[in-house]
């Protein structure tokens, strides 16, 4: 009876329902196809990485405690700090991990946060207890930078049931002033809040760092619920829970922080935030926040410069992708791809999203995704870290995700994998970039849970490395071998009466060419990491820098003239 | 649901239903039957369904049609209940009649909910199991309400046991394979679908669309463009061209950062449907894109004004005024678009 298609009710309704229901896949996808290598540009060195984890020491794995009930908070933890503890001008390496489930114990060493001294010979040593630096909360972000100004720089941990502050003691040691501080992440009205990420800025600058927190869902093991897919118990998408306001702590000068988030208009604002990026992204000479929030309109705080923020992601057109989706927001990045002076915006999100990238045109935002070539690139990835680093010194940024999935039943759930290999994007100079994954190294393309990355020079030799970190798997530690012969420069800022670390201070370099290039120096990056501070430039084949003007937060500006390369300098403010 | 009732009706007027099964009636059923037709075209609702409720009360087996003109009636009177029961008293009389599946599977498509529709075919298929109708309506409810689950696979693959060589069994297996990501497989058996309809413009279009979107997924550009191609080519030999199924070359094409190719296609879009909201909404896009803030302004309220854009394509039209008026320092209509935005409470 039923032998020819017919052009009736049903096909349409078919077609309709396939073209419908793709559009609505779930929360929790991965790609199932290893994404096809891609291929160095012919018209330079490839940028290459070698995997030195194991003979460097850093052995950390992060924990989460997994369980079969499935809690979200078990997918979500990862973060990377890079930092200088000890003032050795060598980058040291802070992990986050989680903690045991359900009653958060973390005497285990397993769960340790752990901290690895550089040793300045491509090795690292753990310091973890000699440091006190263990932790007690499962953790999830971290944000390092010197909030009393004492030439140490110090760390807050974000994370699900305590946040803590860190206090570097400047003997190699650290002191949990969290309580005493008054910057414990407790809401007013709705308690602990579950913080993914915090990060550093000086959001009035007045010369004292203050610190921004994103805050998640509202979550605890009894409101969890039983989230099952195909059968199997999964974690939850996000709609499950409601979202939870952000916070600002205002840094008051002597150790302690004032709850800001009221005054300032941040909190008012419900979200489901995870990566934060801050940079002047209008020139108005204070610091703008914007907040990547999970399948919700992300959030951009515009600093009114009077103590007040607005949010103004959709006029500023980077609350939803140009299709006018939310996408499922993972880490959020503020750098200048195309140096045109002004920030952009890159997110990491899931799959079947792409990853955003927002060209800042002055007073707004363009999705730039499509026109840069990476929707196409990302749209079967998901990724949790990633940023924008000159990883080949060409004077411009490439991109580096850390991918993936959510799910750890992803395969038998969607036929998606769970682990995936990171992803390397070339910058390539007019607006676009290529995936040059397949030629960064065979280690690069390991596929693992990856979570956190940041970026950093961690043998000061002017190639910018890559830690990143993987769930219940082994942290990579990516040294930059890229052969290519380019130049750099290296800058640690000194602040005074900027705030120490020099966090806000625009540089602009000038080439001999006339050419510039333009860093915004802030230290968060991507998902709840921590980028090394100092400030990088590729420079190509320049050998020398004609000029490097750097606008330091207290306003005064300081212009350095003719400079060499190849060398890491420190620039005290003047 | 008037579409459909007007679409019953014209099919039940036209002799589209014709009296196809229960063996020949007799004079005086077929006089009844006009006689309600005629009702019908007068649109004597009422009266036709009291001819036809006289008949249904004098015949042991009335024909299948009268059930189809009787629902078709009760549909017209918005009595949508007693319309399904009348198809279900049908289809139990002849539990064979694809034509009387087929238009109470319509039935329940338009007039309840999907939750509802699947107990409806659940108790449909329980009493003709091997029902191609049933079983193809039953496995798409399926697909959308739980692509995942087993039953979805137990239809599909009760489907291809029945009907190995019917394209529409492939159709739905691929629909099946893609929602669960296996989109190699989803293209094999698509390929099928062409190989056994290779002469229906229609299918090809459907279906090359779909390979297209699939083969997309799999990040094979070139395979996808030579899909939507295909896919354009059957539309356009088509007397009224689908720009559903253009227009994801369209999007396709942005994805590539083909910009100015996806603009060619979405004009030949509006050039077959001058109304098409999410081809005005990309016009306005593309606008946007080009710094032509005041024309993009106008295709996005145009764009607005049009009833076929998805939640999401709507919220991309806000979004896009709000930008621009924003950019424009139009600050009040600015606000007013973010307002809209907020008031919907994202959560996706």
């Amino acid at each position: 009876m039923d032998v020819k298609p017919k052009a009736g009710f049903l096909r349409t309704t078919a077609f309709l329902l396939a073209l419908g229901a793709l559009s609505m896949l779930v929360w929790a996808q991965t790609p199932k196809v290893a994404r096809a290598p891609g291929k160095p540009s012919p018209s330079s060195a490839p940028i290459l990485f070698q995997e030195i984890a194991s003979r460097a020491g850093v052995d950390f794995v992060l924990n989460n405690s997994v369980t079969a009930r499935k809690y979200s908070i078990e997918t979500m933890t990862g973060a990377v700090v890079l930092f200088d503890f000890n003032n050795d001008d060598l980058l040291d390496i802070y992990l986050p991990n989680g903690a045991r489930i359900p009653d958060f114990d973390k005497s285990d060493p397993v769960f340790f946060n752990r901290l690895y001294e550089n040793n300045g010979d491509e090795t690292f040593t753990d310091v973890t207890l000699k440091a006190r630096m263990q932790g007690k909360a499962y953790a999830m972000g971290a944000a390092a930078g010197d909030y009393d100004n004492d030439g140490f720089v110090d760390l807050y941990v974000a994370g699900v049931n305590a946040n803590q502050l860190f206090h570097n003691n400047g003997d190699g040691t650290f002191s949990d002033l969290t309580a005493s501080s008054g910057a414990t992440g407790i809401h007013p009205r709705l308690g602990k809040l579950w913080a993914i990420t915090a990060g550093w800025l000086d959001y009035d600058n007045d010369g004292w760092l203050d610190l921004f927190v994103s805050n998640y869902l509202t979550w605890s093991f009894d409101t969890n619920p039983l989230c099952q897919m195909k059968g199997l118990t999964a974690y939850c998408h996000p709609n499950k829970f409601k979202g939870t306001p952000n916070v600002v702590y205002r840094n008051n000068g002597d150790g302690t922080f004032t709850d800001v988030s009221e005054p300032t208009g941040i909190g008012d604002h419900v979200g489901k935030g995870m990566g934060i990026a801050f940079a002047d992204s209008d020139a108005d000479g204070d610091t703008d926040i914007f907040v990547s929030n999970d399948t919700f309109q992300n959030f951009f705080f515009d600093n009114k410069g009077n103590g007040m923020f607005s949010e103004e992601a959709v006029f500023k057109g980077v609350a939803y992708i140009e299709s006018g989706r939310t996408v499922a927001g993972m880490g959020a990045t503020f750098q200048d791809f195309d140096n045109d002076g002004r920030p952009d915006l890159f997110q990491t999100a899931m799959f079947n999203d792409t990853f955003p990238l927002y060209r800042n045109i002055g007073r707004q935002f363009v999705d730039h995704t499509s026109a840069a070539g990476l929707s196409a690139m990302t749209r079967r990835l998901t990724a949790y870290g990633g940023g924008l680093c000159d990883f080949d010194n060409d004077g411009y940024k490439d991109l580096y995700t850390a991918n993936g999935a959510i799910l750890d039943n992803s395969m038998e759930i969607d036929n998606l994998p769970f682990r995936m290999p990171n992803s390397l994007y070339r910058n390539l100079r007019n607006g676009r970039f290529e995936d040059v994954t397949g030629s960064a190294g065979k280690a690069y393309q390991a596929p693992l849970a990856h979570r956190g990355a940041a970026c950093g020079d961690l043998n000061n030799d002017g190639r910018m490395d890559l830690v990143v970190t993987s769930l219940n798997g082994p942290t990579q530690v990516f040294l930059n071998k890229s052969g290519n012969g380019n130049h750099w420069i290296l800058i640690r800022l000194v602040g005074g009466p900027s705030n120490r670390d020099g966090l806000g201070a625009q540089l602009r370099l000038v080439q001999p060419d006339g050419g510039e290039q333009h860093y915004q120096a802030f230290a968060t990056s991507g998902y709840g990491s921590s980028n090394d501070r100092r400030v990088h430039f590729g420079l190509g084949t320049m050998t020398s820098i004609k000029a490097l003007e750097i606008r330091w937060p207290s306003g005064r500006v300081q212009i350095l003239r003719d400079l060499p390369v190849d060398r890491f300098m420190v620039v005290k403010e003047e | 649901m008037l579409i459909l009732a007007a679409f019953l009706l014209g099919a039940s007027l036209v002799g589209e239903i014709g009296h196809q099964a229960g063996g020949a009636p007799s004079a005086e059923v077929e006089n009844q039957i006009d006689s309600a037709q005629k009702l019908m075209q007068a649109r004597e609702f009422g009266k036709a369904l009291e001819v036809l409720t006289a008949l249904m009360q004098r015949q042991q087996a009335p024909p299948p049609d009268a059930f189809i003109l009787m629902a078709t009636c009760q549909l017209n009177l918005d009595q949508t209940a007693k319309a399904i029961e009348a198809f279900e008293r049908g289809m139990s009389l002849y539990p064979k009649e694809q034509v009387l599946e087929e238009f109470y599977v319509t039935l329940l498509t338009n007039y309840i909910p999907i939750e509802q529709m699947k107990q409806k075919l659940e108790a449909a298929l329980a009493a003709s199991p091997r029902s191609l109708v049933l079983l193809r309506a039953a496995a798409f409810v399926q697909l959308r309400l739980d692509s995942r689950s087993e039953q979805a696979r137990r239809l599909v693959d009760a489907l291809l046991e029945i009907a190995p060589d019917n394209p529409n069994s492939h159709y739905i297996f691929g629909q099946w394979a893609v929602l669960n990501h296996q989109e190699e497989l989803a293209i094999r058996e698509w390929e099928k679908t062409l190989t056994l309809a290779s002469a229906d413009a229609r299918m090809q279009m459907d279906v090359y669309t779909l390979i297209g979107d699939a083969e997309n997924r799999l990040n094979r550009a070139e395979r996808a463009e030579t899909a939507f191609k295909k896919a354009l080519q059957a539309n356009a030999s088509l007397e009224k061209p689908n720009p559903a199924s253009a227009f994801f070359y369209a999007e396709f094409l942005v994805r590539q950062s083909r910009f100015e190719e996806s603009q060619t296609v979405v004009e030949q879009i509006l050039g077959w449907a001058p109304r098409y909201g999410p081809a005005l909404l990309q016009r306005a896009l593309h606008l946007a894109r080009t710094n032509k803030p005041e024309e993009a302004i106008v295709a996005a309220e145009n764009a607005l004004s049009a009833s076929d854009l998805n939640p999401e394509q709507i919220r991309a039209a806000h979004v896009l005024l709000a930008k621009t008026y924003f950019l424009l320092k139009r600050t009040a209509d600015a606000e007013r678009h973010q307002q809209w935005l907020k008031s919907q409470g994202v959560n996706d």
